[in-house]
Formats: C-alpha cells, sequence, structure tokens
C-alpha cells in the first residue's frame, strides 16, 4: 500500500533512478532523475525564425518574461531587468514542479504538479493560474505536438494524458508503455505526420503512437532486455530516430521503423537550431554528431567535466554555434564552440543542491531572447546570461528550490521552451 | 429487655454521637465531592491495541497489545490468526498492574500478510464484550472483505440478562434493608419505643428481627444467583465453569460477598433466636457495609471511571439509600404496626416521634444519594442525549422519576401527615396547627395512622422499585460507553458526463451532508468504495486504474489504486492517519470518459464525535478542474474543535455542580432538622 506520495516518490525515485542511472539520465534531490527540459530538444519542427518572429510580435504583453517555478512561489521575471516583476503564491505550498510548455500562441503556459498530480495552467498575460487539470500519477514531462493539446506523460501508469487546451479538459488517455507503468517521453516532429514515438525506461523498445488515433500500434524490440529507452531525438534530414537505450543509443530508420545501428554511448540528446548537429551528453563529455549524416558521424568530443547538463545552442552573430551547459558540479556553465569542440568560457550561474545520497544530479537551463537562463535551487535564483556576449546578465533572487524555468516566447528550435 | 437495651439503653449519648457523625459524615462527603475533579468515562470498550487497527507493520510483533476503556477485564479469550489462518498466539495475559490491557503474545509468526485479531473479554461488571480487528504485515493493503467482517462481527453485550438485572435489584434491597434496618432501629425506632411498656418494645424487636432476617437471606440468595449467572459467562453453568469463575477478581469478589451474606444472616437468625440484640445489630451493620463494599469494588464507576474514587462514590451512594430506604421499611413493617398494637392514645405520639427522629436519617440518606448520584450521573452519562439514546440513559430517567414521587411523598409524609398525626407538635412550627383530638379522638387517629402507614409504605414500593431499577443499571452499559458506536456507511454522489459517480466510505461518523463531504473517524481503516454507474444505474468498468489520492490539511498525502470488486465497483482500505480537513480525489475513466472529482473529508478523532463544525468553510471542488487558488478556497481557520480527552462536557460539569449543591443543602437541612428533634426533646 502506498503509504503517502512521499514515500511511493521516494520508492519509485529510488526503482527508477537505478533504471534511469542505467539509461544514462542525470537526477538530483531524490526526484526523478530525469532532466524535464530536455524533452523537445531533439528535433526541430519550426518554420524558421522568420515565422517565430512574427508570432511573437503577433502576442500579449507577457512575453519575453521568465516564469520561475519555486516550491512556495511562481516568479515572473524581467530578463531585460534582471528583476522579478510578479508573483504567483496564491494556493502553492511546497510544491514540486516538472516540464513546464508554453502553447504556441505564449498565452497560457502549463506546468506539471508533482502532488496531487495536475497541471496548472498559467494566463501569461495576466500573470495568474485559471486551471488545475487532474491527471494520473507522477507526471514528470508535457508535450506539446500540436496546437490544441498538451500531452502529460503519467509515469505510474505508463500513459499520457491528452489535454484539450481550449476547455482545458482531459480529452484522451494514451496507453504507451507495454507494462502500464514507467518514466516516459514522447518523440514527434511535423515531419513525422501524425505518428510519434514514446520512450520508456521498463520497455526495451521504441513505442509507435498514432497521435491522432491515441494509441500505441506498434513497437520496435531494441536488442537489449534488460534494458528500457529514455531520452530521444529526430534528425530530419536523415529521418533517423535516436533512442537512448542502456549505455547504446539505438538509431531507428522511421521509415521502415528499423534499427539501423547501435551506437556505443548513450545520453541526453540536444539538437541545434539548424537540425546539423546533434550533442549527446556522455558523462562529462559531450559528444557532437553530424545529424545530417546517415552513420551518424561524430564531428567532435568536449570534455566538460563537472557534469554538463542542460545544452543550449546559440549561432552568434558572426555565424559561429555555441552551445552552453549547466555543470551539476559547479556554480558554472560553459561556453562550447562546437566547431572548434573546445570550451571558450565560464560564468557563474549559482549553486544546486547536492544531497549525498543523490545517485545523479540535475540542473536545468533554457533558451529564451537571446538568453540562458538556468535556476540555482540551493542559492534560490535565477541566472540570466547574455548568449551573444558570453556574459551574465544578472543572478535574480527567487526562492529557495526554484528548480524550473519557462521563458515566454520562442526559445528557438532544439530547446526545452521551443514550441515543438 | 434485651431488646428495650437493644432500642433504648444509651438513649442520648449514643444517638447525639451518631447525629453528630451523620452530620460530619455529610459535611465530609459534601466537601469531598466538591473537590473531585470527576474523571471523564471511556467511550469504548476497546479503545485502543497495539498494533491499532489497520496499522501496517514491517515485521511481525512479539505480541499483540489491546488497551480497553470501561471497566477491567477480568478474563481475556483473544486469538491472533495469521494470514494462511493458523492461530499464531499464545494465551492471552491480562496485566497484574492494569486489568485494562491485556497481552498476546505470537509465537512462531513471520509470513506478511493481513493478521486477524479476534477478542471476546469478561469485564469487572460481568459483561462480555468481543469484537475484531486486523493489522496487516508488509506492503499488503487491508483487505476490503476483512474490514467489513471485523464491523460486522464487533458488537458489545448491550443486552441486558434478566436473571442477572434481576438478582442484582434483589441484592441490593437485600444489602439496603441491612444497612438502613439496624441505624433506623437505633436512631429512630429504638429510642421511641424504649420509653414505653415491654411488650411493645419486644413486639418491636420481633419485626424488625424478622426483617433483618428477611433481608439477611434475600441479600444471601440474590448474591448466590447473581455470581452463578455471571460464571455463565465464561461457559454452561457446571463446578467447572463456577471454579473458573472464582478465580477470577469479579469472582473473588462474589466469593467475599456470600461469605460476609452468609455471615451476617447467622448473625440475625441468631439474634431473632434470642442472641444479643445490640451486637448484632453493630454485627449486622457493618456487615451490610462491607456488603456494600463489595458492590461498589466492582461497580462501573469503580471499574471503569477509577478504583478508588469510583468505589467510594458508590459505596457512599449505596449506604445512603440504606439509611433512607432502610430505615423507612422499620417504619412502615415495623413502627406503624406495632404502633397500632399499643393504647389508643400513645399511638399517634410513637408513630410521631419516630418519624421526626427517622427523618434525620431519610435527610442523609437522601442527600448522600442524590448527591452521589449527580456524580455518577456526570461519569456515566456525560452528555445531555445519553438519557434518551440509550438503556442506561432512559433506565436512569425512569429511577429519577420514581424517586422524585418517592421524595413527594416523603416530603408529605413529614410535612402534612405529620403535623394531622399529632397537633400539639410545637417544635414544629412550621406545620399547620390542626389537633386531631379535635377531629373525634381515637377513630381520626386510627385514620391518620391509616394514612401515613399506606403513605409510607407506597413510598417504600417506589423506592424498591428504583432499588430493582438500579439493578438493570448495573447491568447495563453505560451510556458513556454506549456512545460513539454509532458508525454508519455513507455516499456522496457525483454526476459526470453520461454517468454517475458513486463514493463510499465506511464506517463514518455521520452521514454525509449534502454531498458535500464525509465525516470519518482519523486512524480507522476506511472501506473507500468507487462506482461509475451508467444511466440504468449499472456498474461500468474504468479502462484506467482508478486512483484515490487522499491529502490532509498539514500535508499528508496518500494515494492508492484502488481494487476491483465482484460486483464492479472498486475498493481500497484506507486509514486517515491525522483528524483534520482532508481533500479525496478519485479518478478513472469509465467507458471512454476521464473523471476526477474531489470530495471533502472531516477526520475526527473517535472523542470528536459531534463536535466538528463543518459548516461554511467546505470548500468547492468543481468537477474537472477542482482548486479555487483563492486564499478563501482552502481556509481551513475554522476547523472544528476535537474536544479534548480531558474535557468535561457541558452537562457533566452541570451534574457535578448538582451535586455539591445538593450535599450543601442537603447538610443544611440534616443539621436543621437534627436542632428540631433535639430542640423538641
Amino acid at each position: 500500500m502506498d503509504r503517502s506520495v512521499k514515500r511511493r516518490r521516494f520508492v519509485q525515485v529510488a526503482g527508477s533512478g537505478l533504471v534511469v542511472g542505467i539509461a544514462g539520465c542525470a537526477g538530483e534531490n531524490g526526484e526523478d532523475g530525469d532532466d524535464g527540459d530536455e524533452a523537445g530538444d531533439d528535433h526541430d519542427d519550426h518554420d524558421g525564425d522568420d515565422e517565430e518572429s512574427e508570432t511573437d510580435s503577433e502576442n500579449g504583453d507577457g512575453e519575453g518574461l521568465i516564469y520561475a517555478f519555486a516550491p512556495n512561489t511562481i516568479a515572473v521575471i524581467d530578463p531585460e531587468d534582471g528583476e522579478v516583476v510578479d508573483e504567483i503564491t496564491d494556493g502553492l505550498e511546497d510544491e514540486g514542479w516538472g516540464d513546464p510548455r508554453i502553447t504556441a500562441d505564449y498565452g497560457e503556459i502549463y506546468v506539471l504538479r508533482e502532488s496531487p498530480s495536475q497541471v496548472l495552467v498559467i494566463d501569461t498575460e495576466n500573470h495568474e493560474i485559471v486551471d488545475e487539470v487532474d491527471i494520473g500519477p507522477d507526471p514528470t514531462h508535457m508535450y506539446h505536438p500540436n496546437d490544441d493539446e498538451m500531452w502529460a506523460h503519467a509515469d505510474d501508469e505508463g500513459t499520457f494524458y491528452v489535454i484539450d487546451t481550449t476547455s482545458h479538459e482531459v480529452t484522451e488517455i494514451v496507453e504507451s508503455g507495454l507494462e502500464a507503468e514507467g518514466h516516459g517521453k514522447l518523440l514527434y516532429h511535423e515531419d513525422m505526420g501524425s505518428m510519434g514515438y514514446a520512450t520508456n525506461v521498463n520497455d526495451p523498445a521504441a513505442l509507435v503512437i498514432d497521435l491522432e488515433g491515441y494509441e500505441r500500434t506498434d513497437y520496435i524490440e531494441l536488442e537489449n532486455e534488460e534494458e528500457g529507452t529514455h531520452y530521444k531525438a529526430y534528425a530530419p534530414e536523415t529521418e533517423l530516430a535516436y533512442f537512448e537505450h542502456g549505455d547504446e543509443t539505438a538509431v531507428v530508420d522511421t521509415e521502415s521503423d528499423e534499427v539501423v545501428e547501435y551506437l556505443e554511448f548513450a545520453g541526453g540528446m540536444y539538437l541545434s537550431p539548424d537540425e546539423a548537429v546533434l550533442g549527446v551528453l556522455d558523462g562529462n563529455s559531450i559528444r557532437f554528431l553530424d545529424a545530417t549524416s546517415e552513420d551518424s558521424d561524430e564531428l567532435g568530443v568536449v570534455d566538460v567535466d563537472e557534469g554538463p547538463d542542460a545544452l543550449r545552442y546559440h549561432e552568434s552573430d558572426d555565424g559561429t554555434l555555441y552551445a552552453f551547459t549547466a555543470h551539476t558540479q559547479t556554480d558554472e556553465a560553459s561556453v562550447i564552440d562546437v566547431e572548434a569542440a573546445e570550451v571558450v568560457e565560464t560564468l557563474e550561474i549559482g549553486d544546486i543542491e547536492r544531497p549525498e545520497d543523490a545517485p545523479f544530479l540535475h540542473r536545468s537551463g533554457v533558451e529564451g531572447g537571446g538568453y540562458f537562463i538556468s535556476p540555482a535551487d540551493a542559492d534560490g535564483i535565477v541566472a540570466i546570461l547574455d548568449m551573444e556576449a558570453q556574459e551574465v546578465v544578472d543572478h535574480v533572487e527567487v526562492e529557495e528550490g526554484v528548480d524550473t524555468v519557462q521563458y515566454v516566447g520562442d526559445s528557438g528550435t532544439g530547446y526545452t521552451s521551443r514550441i515543438r | 429487655m434485651d431488646a428495650i437495651s437493644s432500642l433504648g439503653e444509651h438513649d442520648s449519648p449514643p444517638r447525639r454521637s451518631l447525629l453528630a457523625a451523620i452530620l460530619a459524615c455529610l459535611v465530609v462527603a459534601g466537601l469531598a465531592m466538591a473537590l473531585v475533579a470527576t474523571p471523564v468515562a471511556a467511550h469504548a470498550y476497546l479503545s485502543e491495541s497495539n498494533p491499532a487497527n489497520g496499522e501496517q507493520v514491517d515485521d511481525v510483533p512479539e505480541e499483540v497489545t489491546l488497551y480497553f476503556s470501561g471497566d477491567g477485564v477480568v478474563n481475556a479469550d483473544i486469538t491472533v490468526e495469521g494470514p494462511n489462518g493458523e492461530v499464531v498466539s499464545a494465551e492471552p495475559e491480562i496485566d497484574p498492574g492494569d486489568s485494562q490491557i491485556v497481552r498476546v503474545p505470537i509465537e512462531d509468526a513471520d509470513e506478511e500478510g493481513m493478521y486477524a485479531v479476534d477478542w471476546e473479554i469478561l469485564a469487572d461488571d460481568g459483561h462480555t464484550t468481543s469484537g475484531s480487528f486486523f493489522f496487516a504485515v508488509g506492503d499488503e493493503p487491508l483487505d476490503r472483505d476483512a474490514v467489513l467482517e471485523s464491523h460486522e462481527e464487533d458488537e458489545t453485550d448491550e443486552s441486558i440478562a434478566p436473571i442477572e438485572a434481576g438478582s442484582k435489584g434483589l441484592l441490593l434491597v437485600g444489602i439496603v434493608g441491612l444497612v438502613g434496618i439496624p441505624a433506623a432501629a437505633a436512631v429512630a425506632a429504638g429510642p421511641v419505643f424504649a420509653r414505653g411498656a415491654g411488650d411493645r418494645r419486644a413486639s418491636l424487636d420481633r419485626r424488625i428481627g424478622r426483617l433483618l432476617v428477611g433481608a439477611a437471606v434475600l441479600t444471601f440468595a440474590s448474591a448466590l444467583v447473581l455470581g452463578l449467572a455471571r460464571s455463565t459467562n465464561l461457559g454452561p453453568l457446571s463446578v467447572d465453569t463456577v471454579s473458573q469463575f472464582v478465580e477470577t477478581p469479579l469472582g473473588q469478589a462474589w466469593l467475599a460477598q456470600l461469605a460476609v451474606a452468609a455471615l451476617v444472616t447467622a448473625v440475625v437468625v441468631r439474634r431473632s433466636r434470642g442472641g444479643a440484640r445490640r451486637p448484632a445489630l453493630v454485627a449486622t451493620f457493618v456487615g451490610a457495609l462491607a456488603l456494600a463494599g463489595t458492590v461498589a469494588w466492582t461497580s462501573h464507576s469503580a471499574t471503569a471511571i477509577d478504583r478508588l474514587q469510583g468505589t467510594i462514590v458508590d459505596f457512599v451512594h449505596i449506604v445512603g439509600a440504606g439509611l433512607w430506604i432502610g430505615g423507612l421499611a422499620v417504619l412502615a413493617l415495623a413502627v406503624v404496626p406495632t404502633a397500632r398494637e399499643t393504647a389508643v392514645g400513645d399511638r399517634a405520639t410513637l408513630v410521631a416521634d419516630a418519624i421526626r427522629r427517622f427523618s434525620i436519617l431519610a435527610l442523609s440518606g437522601v442527600t448522600l444519594v442524590v448527591a452521589t448520584g449527580f456524580v455518577l450521573a456526570s461519569w456515566h452519562v456525560p452528555e445531555a442525549d445519553g438519557l434518551t439514546d440509550t438503556t442506561y440513559g432512559l433506565t436512569l430517567v425512569a429511577k429519577l422519576a420514581l424517586i422524585a414521587i418517592a421524595l413527594g411523598l416523603g416530603g408529605a409524609t413529614r410535612f402534612v401527615l405529620l403535623s394531622r398525626l399529632e397537633p400539639s407538635g410545637g417544635a414544629d412550627t412550621a406545620a399547620p396547627s390542626r389537633p386531631t383530638s379535635t377531629d373525634g379522638g381515637s377513630a381520626s387517629e386510627d385514620g391518620q395512622l391509616r394514612t401515613i402507614g399506606r403513605a409510607i409504605r407506597l413510598e417504600l414500593l417506589v423506592l424498591v422499585a428504583v432499588l430493582l431499577l438500579s439493578g438493570l443499571l448495573t447491568s447495563a452499559p453505560t451510556a458513556a460507553v454506549a456512545e460513539g458506536e454509532d458508525l454508519v456507511e455513507s455516499t456522496i454522489e457525483r454526476e459526470y458526463d453520461d454517468g454517475l459517480l458513486e463514493i463510499g466510505a465506511f464506517p463514518a461518523a455521520e452521514e454525509a451532508d449534502g454531498d458535500d463531504y464525509f465525516v470519518l473517524e482519523a486512524d480507522e481503516p476506511i472501506v473507500f468504495e468507487v462506482a461509475f454507474l451508467d444511466a440504468d444505474g449499472e456498474p461500468m468498468a474504468s479502462d484506467q486504474a482508478v486512483r484515490l489520492l487522499a491529502s490532509s490539511e498539514d500535508g499528508t498525502e496518500i494515494e492508492v489504486e484502488l481494487e476491483e470488486t465482484d460486483d464492479g465497483t472498486y475498493a481500497t482500505v484506507q486509514p486517515l492517519a491525522d483528524d483534520g480537513r482532508w481533500e479525496l480525489r478519485v479518478t478513472g475513466a469509465p467507458d471512454g470518459s476521464y473523471v476526477s472529482e474531489w470530495v471533502d473529508v472531516i477526520a475526527v478523532s473517535p472523542d470528536g464525535h459531534g463536535d466538528h463544525d463543518h459548516g461554511d468553510d467546505a470548500h468547492d471542488h468543481d468537477s474537472d478542474d477542482a482548486h479555487d487558488h483563492g486564499d478563501d478556497a482552502h481556509d481551513h481557520e475554522d476547523a472544528h474543535d476535537h474536544g479534548g480527552d480531558s474535557d468535561d462536557s457541558a452537562f457533566a460539569v452541570f451534574l457535578q455542580f448538582g451535586a455539591v449543591a445538593v450535599a450543601v443543602v442537603g447538610t443544611v437541612a440534616v443539621a436543621v432538622e437534627t436542632l428540631r428533634v433535639r430542640d423538641r426533646d
């Protein structure tokens, strides 16, 4: 019998943490070891900056702000001034947060509340919670595969709860996991049409999901029956999908749904804005792969040490592609010249909690408006970096425990806050 | 001459010292009652256990401990069955230092699963109670059917055995007689008749002797029957059963009671056959006090409240009744008949004098009875509704009504009939002067005597009925024990898209009010049952697991998956650990719909029934999105008041105040009456 959510979570974390650990996922503070923010990082289905800019200009007053989620406060930050301009506190008490997602029109942010398992809907114009949607237990990740729906994954059930973004009601429940439980993610891209793939740390398979039929239609068995699947990515140029599978990465041809290759490394995967480079967090190193290569050629490896996490890209004015990564072992972030495969700058972004018994550590980071934004729960601040200038803009004090952020606006492609 | 000496010699000095002693006793009793902080009566027989009902423990405990409130335990039959149905417990042991604690060792058990504890105990007051509870070892959830079954089997023996109640009532009649008859003989009848001729003294003595023999035989016989009846709680009546019974504290008290009753019987029989009168009276009185002590020692008050305090109050209650009722028996069955045999002119004087003297005893007895009665009522009927909702309360009301009638009759005798009987009673200035002699001599006097005789006999009859009702009272569970057992099934319904969601909770402390919230007992395994009903009322299966999330206002959260039952519902057993406000969320997916509903729960401590305030702060969850984030939506400030265990109810305080008031007023009345009699003498 589950005596309490806290206990249940602890047990599950211990269990899933082990699985996740094997799968190569980072974790911290006894929470799910997954990085919720990377979920949408692995592919690019945005049409480009021009369209995004047009979208930006059409939307509400809240655009350009940052929402930082702390246990008792949701702080609304203006990155330009480095100030908290508003706070939401009503009804919040010692909350645990999962993925936030912003709607395509930037009008609402959906964020997962751990307990009770819900999705809170925040009006970005008025900075207020406008709704709560009950979903299944243990939600960690949420996805926005089309303008009308949010897909929240309930790890205890291995199911997606599909929420209508107009009515704020659960309209469908999609059983994706083979064993009706397990931590999972969703991979989707406009090039895939109505089909998508799900991962589940309990299933040695890539799960084929019909996004319009709201069902799992098939699954692609992977070679190691002892390992599930976790991180995922999609390279539209090659139509290859990548699935973290134990200490390997299974590469699947999405045309034939067959495994074409197993890469000898695995970890969180992050696609560059031009969808040409795929960064893979391989321990203390970051491997950059050619996402346009059928053979997933390796472009370079950068030894970052200090536990790199939350990889984000920025293409500078001179055309150089830089990757920003927040460290889990220090209070810094590194700036990497991807082509040169070297760290060119380190910046102070505040510290995170590092419990002695935590199997893995994690820190999140998003990009938006030219900023790299990363929360530091131990210091209770949100660090804002100017990605072009590669310097710290501000450390905004919020509240201890702040560990999740969402940028209102376009976060570009391959970033946590991207739309799709 | 023995009779004369026994009833009349050493008239004034002993009488005065006795009166002084009574007065002192009254003052002491009044002060004692004023100072006594009356403890709160227990509310249930099995008040607690370790492991608790529904508790989950990691390992099989070495023993199960049961804590009983109410009466103490004299015999316990308790078994613990393991998950495979085998008995894993050894013989239960009653704690030698506290008979309300019983320990049951567990032997050779290490399996995980449900453990069932079936208990049946014989309490100090002779009642059998039984029930069962469960605990779980390991992570397995409690089984719904097992919990429901445990509530079906829980029973307290609230039936009243007629033989036991009858014999207890007769025992009280006998003891009261043995207390009051010697006292009245020494204080009221003896001094009056000692002044007259020897034959009337002898006649009075014979009558008193017969009364004493009757009371003693009645006491012995009823005590014998009562003990035998109680022994049958351990099994069919047999030598073995009686032997087993006499090994219990209750049985040992019974043996002592029988022995004293036999001695007293022997004394009074010997006295009636010409033995020494005065020592016999003293011995009888002392023996009667001892008998009253044995009854008080095994009373509800002694066993359920506090052994010493309860015994003292109950003892004083019985002795008070003895002074009043036993004395009345002397007046009705000895004084008046004897007076009617005397010369015409003396009759009225003899009876009037006896009544005056007896009135001191009667007032003393009434004061003690009523004052201690208030204290007893505050213990055993702590809430006013206990007077009407329980057998104990209803019996008490009937008893009080009869006592009121008896008091009315006594008052009429003392203040109306007595003044008519004795016109020249100068000391009684309050009474209207109405000389009987002017009414025509002996015929009128006889008429007055008959009237007063009938009034006294009627009063005596009423009071005997009171004693028989007392037998019934002492055989019934007190209202304090009977309260709080009122658990019900509670259901809340919510409509969703095309169906109806039914959420049931059992046991509930109250039925759901307006489908808004449950009132449940904290820390009690609650069976939550969920049904998704279609338009025809048929249950529908859920495509997804049906879940119950419970979160308390102080942060405790529980989430469980319900199991499908054979009847198409979904159920789980879940205790709510903390009292206070909880929120429940039920989710499921029947027939393609996703249903998520919130309901509020007020969890009350077992002693907190009826104290909670659940008026306007029950918050509103709508079907889909539930929480309102406004501060007002989660206003827990007006959480209900869980009356603390140590707080007396207003009704109980009122009764305690009544006890003190009666003690004070009664003491004054006795003093005044004593002065009147002394002045008249």
